[in-house]
């Protein structure tokens, strides 16, 4: 009896199996006859979505041949599939990526230059027009242009007004503008009857932005943590140094932040301030305003520049995105193609998600006028710099956030922390 | 002199030297082409790819170009790297805080089988529900109780941030993997009490042992191999455990809940660091088959 | 005192009442996943571990299966799960019958090897695997998902400790009818193996079904990803979206949990006897 169960049941899984086969292979070779299929992978933020669904959705109408299949994929997970699936001979055919990533896919050859003439210009001098000297620079890889600038950001410097008026100041003109004035804000914050838990969420838990607050800190003390070059590090300098030391002490002397607040895989640093849990926050950069006015709408906020040392005026670390094809793309003309239209729609990122793709047209443009708060923003960009190109950015990214938090969660002092870190660092440095 | 000639033998009528060499070389070509296939399969990808893992553990390599040899310079750098440690260490912590509540779970849940008659089938069917239900399944629906405003935190009106906090992420995951995996240990330690005699434990209430006694004196002890046989499994399971920390906390927070296999997927796929992630992935195969090696003998003894 | 016999079916009540609170401490993430499934997203959160939620929905189910591919992670998953049982218990019946009956130069290597393989980790071999199915050409199709699984080292040690219990007086007389060794295979050993063969190929089909980390080395579009990895990808992209993530999630894990519970007393029977998963 069991026998005959066991067989009924095989063979009807073998059936449906065998119609499956039959099914995905016909809609397979349908689906080459007549269409192109372009796979674009982007990384996880809701507000870009949406605007590039509506925008997808306009270029399939416009161009019936083209399918696009959209797929967001949650940030951490980005490199490990980009990587195993070019390194395997497939991959998307576009996908959006964080700008210091890419050196590790170009040093192994798996990103395409450029295509000027699909993307619609005459050369690389034109193309680079389009861009400050920095961005241009921050996309480009020995000599060659292998990305599309697609989001350029800087962290800003943003406090709740309502908290600093329970403490008696004025956000105005209490805006901290030293490393010290936010120690002793910050406690004033905290001490406030019905006060902040925090006086500042700081970021954590996040190699990519965790490596740019620290670069940007060694900036204001002295010098980056590599050479431009990526073939030297300065991890372990007096500069780097002070800047970690700086930020231990805001957490552990101080003690105006608590790391077991977060940020975690769910709450970013910025969220905390949001929901009024942090009364400042060092990270956000202008595509944090539409989250603000959607998500934490009866928040106060007042925003500015980067707190420093005052040895100089370095702000917060450029950081962007870019969107690049992989070499084992076979549309990649087509690829390029998009690539033009979605950068051509920078309006729509920039009204929609608050998300300026980096372009002088946009930064200049009368668009910008009706965002609160645009000067500071536009300030920001000229302050800061690109962390170096990277080939071992991951790698190199997660030792000093293994540093950082040995420093900010265990208390270990910061020269101790940075020299274990360049030791680490020394064999992963660009050839 | 020592002419061997045909000896009867027990089973009856011999055939001649030669017929049975002919036969046994038949045997033998039957024998080999019913293993050969599947042994192929096996060879091809298990056990050529564990000598390739050796062979990378001694290279560098990014997945382009070749490898170049560098000798023990992998085993070296893993040696200082502090996340290998805390990824030891991790597992180890995995390891003991899933077998030993898993362990003292299953004791219990098995007493109460054993005294149940009937319906022993239906308890069973549930207990091992959450070991049938996709990892990946379970990882997301208790990925939304721990949320902060979640389920879990309201019903016991906490506001633990279960996943923000390091040690709290860590139990998290240590709930996820005993409720998991309670059901397969409770079958294991419920198959053993089965096994026991029954006249032994008769006879001692006869000769007025109360429960704890008998539990004490007689239970305990035969059942201690399954149990230790239970704390080996969880620690295997725990050196392989990667698709719930990377659902639910891709490692973090600050990698406490980085197992060692996590970490080797990252530093492979993500950092592409082959011949890195090759070093530990053969320290990863050592101590797997040490303790797969006492898991066989733990069960071999609790069969005597 | 109280008479004995009350004793006992007072505490047999005891057990089974323990018994039943554990099975519901159990159930209850599944049973409040079933219910957040048809709750409305906004409300998951805030309608608690037992409370029912305002109004029922099946729109999390309708949409959340409409969202992403999910018909063909649905179909993917089930090629090679039914390909995957199919090859192993083939090999498995095939090399445990070899192993347990023959006796032949090496065997004991041979055997020595398969209870190697069966002790290693996938993760210990993950890395050298992926180079080699990448050389082979085949990474992101069914060969690289299918084939490097089709033989369980598990299975062919399973079958062959059943078949060493098996007398062998069983066959002898066959042989001595002049029968050929495969007609003895097929007509004797494959009958008289159906109990663990069904066994085994349910452990099989459930550990295929369930398998996450190969997949996601190996599957690099949409038109191959398994239910395992479509479900990641779907809670990567729509983290706050309770409703639609549980549903989604419920409907993955059907197959096998009704598999399990159709074919629930062999497969608890075999993890009893052979003590290992």
């Amino acid at each position: 009896m069991k026998n005959k169960r066991i067989t009924a049941i095989s063979s009807v899984l073998a059936i449906i199996a065998l119609a499956g086969t039959i099914v995905s292979t016909t809609s397979a070779s349908a689906s080459t006859k007549a269409k192109i299929t372009l796979n674009y992978w982007t990384h996880v933020n809701p507000p870009t979505q949406a605007v590039e669904k509506a925008l997808i959705a306009k270029y399939q109408l416009k161009n019936p041949n083209v399918k696009i299949n959209y797929l967001p994929v949650d940030f951490g997970s980005l490199p490990a599939k980009l990587n195993s699936s070019i390194a395997g001979g497939g991959g998307p055919d576009l996908f959006n990526y964080f700008q210091s990533y890419a050196p590790g896919l170009a040093s192994k050859g798996y990103l395409a230059a450029v295509d000027f003439k699909a993307f619609g210009v005459v050369n690389g001098t034109r193309f680079n027009s389009r861009y400050t000297k920095p961005i241009a620079d921050g996309f480009t890889w020995k000599g060659k242009v292998i990305g599309i600038p697609h989001e350029v950001s800087a962290f800003q410097f943003w406090i709740n007004n309502d908290h600093f008026k329970a403490a008696g100041l004025d956000p105005v003109a209490n805006f901290p503008k030293t490393w010290a004035d936010v120690a002793t804000i910050g406690a004033k914050l905290q001490s406030a009857a019905g006060g902040a838990k925090e006086g500042i969420a700081l970021s954590l838990n996040s190699t990519v932005r965790d490596s740019l607050v620290f670069d940007s800190w060694t900036r204001q003390a002295g010098n980056g943590l590599f050479s431009n070059d990526g073939k030297t590090s300065y991890v372990n300098s007096p500069a780097a140094i002070k800047a970690l030391q700086t930020w231990g002490d805001l957490v552990n002397v101080s003690k105006i932040n608590d790391p077991s607040l977060g940020p975690t895989a769910s709450t970013n640093a910025e969220d905390l301030f949001g929901s009024g849990t942090a009364a400042m926050v060092n990270v956000g950069g202008s595509w944090f305003q539409p989250s603000l006015a959607q998500t934490y709408s009866t928040i106060k906020y007042t925003v500015g520049q980067l707190p420093n040392f005052g040895i100089n005026q370095v702000g917060a670390d450029l950081y962007g995105f870019g969107l690049y094809v992989p070499v084992t793309s076979k549309q990649q003309a087509a690829a390029w193609k998009f690539a033009r239209f979605l950068a051509d729609n920078a309006g729509s990122y920039f009204s929609g998600a608050g998300v300026w793709l980096g372009d002088n047209r946009t930064l200049s443009s009368s668009a910008t006028a009706k965002v609160a708060n645009w000067s500071v923003f536009a300030q920001g960009f000229k302050r800061g710099y690109f962390l170096a190109q990277l080939v071992h950015y991951s790698e190199i990214s997660q030792i000093l956030e293994d540093a950082i938090q040995r420093v900010v969660i265990n208390g270990v002092s910061a020269k101790d922390s940075l020299a274990q870190a360049q030791a680490q660092i020394g064999p992963l440095l660009n050839q | 002199m020592r002419t061997q000639v045909n000896v009867t033998d027990l089973r009856g009528t011999f055939p001649s030297r030669r017929r049975q060499s002919k036969q046994n070389k038949r045997e033998a070509r039957a024998g080999l082409a019913f293993v050969l296939p599947a042994f192929t399969m096996i060879a091809l990808f298990v056990l050529l790819p564990s000598v390739g893992a050796i062979l990378l553990s001694a290279t560098k390599w990014y997945l382009v170009g070749k490898p170049s040899f560098v000798g023990m310079q992998n085993y070296n750098s893993i040696l200082i790297d502090p996340a290998f440690r805390q990824a030891l260490l991790v597992t180890f912590q995995v390891a003991i805080g899933v077998a030993i509540p898993g362990s003292l779970l299953a004791l219990i849940f098995g007493l109460l089988l054993i005294r149940v008659g009937r319906g022993v089938s239906i308890y069973q069917t549930i207990f091992y529900l959450p070991l049938v239900i996709p990892s990946i399944v379970s990882s997301i629906i208790w990925g939304a109780m721990y949320v902060g405003n979640g389920v879990i935190n309201s019903f016991f009106g906490d506001n633990i941030r279960w996943l923000a906090n390091p040690t709290w992420a860590l139990f998290a995951i240590l709930i996820l993997m005993v409720w998991t995996n309670v059901g397969y240990y409770t079958i294991l330690v419920y198959a053993g009490l089965q096994d026991l005699p029954q006249e032994v434990l008769e006879a001692s209430s006869v000769d007025g042992a109360n429960y704890w006694q008998r539990f004490r004196y007689i239970t305990f002890p035969l059942i201690r191999p399954i149990l230790l046989f239970v704390i080996v499994i969880a620690t295997t399971d725990a050196l392989t455990l990667f698709v719930q920390p990377y659902l639910l906390t891709q490692g973090g927070p600050s990698g406490a809940t980085q197992t060692l296999s996590l970490y080797i997927y990252k530093t492979a796929f993500a950092f592409t660091d082959i011949g890195k992630a090759s070093a530990m992935a053969v320290v990863l195969l050592i101590v797997a088959i040490s303790f797969a090696i006492i898991q066989f003998r733990v069960l071999r003894s609790s069969d005597d | 005192m109280t008479s004995p016999r009350v004793n006992v079916r007072i505490s047999r009540y005891g057990v089974h009442l323990l018994l039943i609170s554990i099975s519901f401490l159990i159930l209850l993430p599944l049973a409040w996943a079933i219910k957040s499934s048809f709750t409305p997203t906004g409300e998951v959160m805030s309608s608690g571990m037992f409370h029912l939620p305002s109004r029922l929905t099946g729109k999390n189910y309708s949409e959340g299966f409409a969202s992403a591919p999910f018909l063909t992670y649905f179909i993917n998953s089930l090629i090679v799960a039914v390909t995957v049982t199919i090859t192993t218990l083939a090999a498995s019946l095939t090399a445990g019958y070899g192993f347990a009956h023959f006796k032949f130069r090496g065997k004991g290597v041979l055997f020595a090897l398969v209870l190697a393989a069966m002790m290693m980790p996938f993760q210990a071999i993950m890395i050298p695997l992926f180079v080699e199915v990448r050389k082979l050409g085949w990474l992101n199709n069914f060969a690289g998902l299918i084939i490097p699984g089709a033989v369980s080292a598990f299975g062919i040690f399973m079958m062959r400790q059943y078949l060493r219990s098996i007398p062998v007086a069983l066959f002898e007389a066959a042989k001595l009818d002049g029968a050929s060794e495969f007609g003895i295979f097929w007509r004797i050993i494959v009958p008289l193996s159906a109990g663990p063969l069904a066994a085994l190929g349910s452990l099989t089909f459930l550990a295929s079904w369930n398998n996450f980390l190969w997949p996601l080395i190996v599957v690099q579009s949409q038109s191959l990803t398994t239910v395992p990895l479509g479900l990641a990808q779907f809670r990567g992209a729509n983290s706050t979206n309770y409703g639609q993530m549980l549903a989604v999630s419920i409907l993955g894990a059907l197959p096998v949990v009704m598999l399990f519970i159709v074919m629930r007393r062999r497969i608890v029977a075999s993890f009893a006897t052979s003590g290992i998963k």
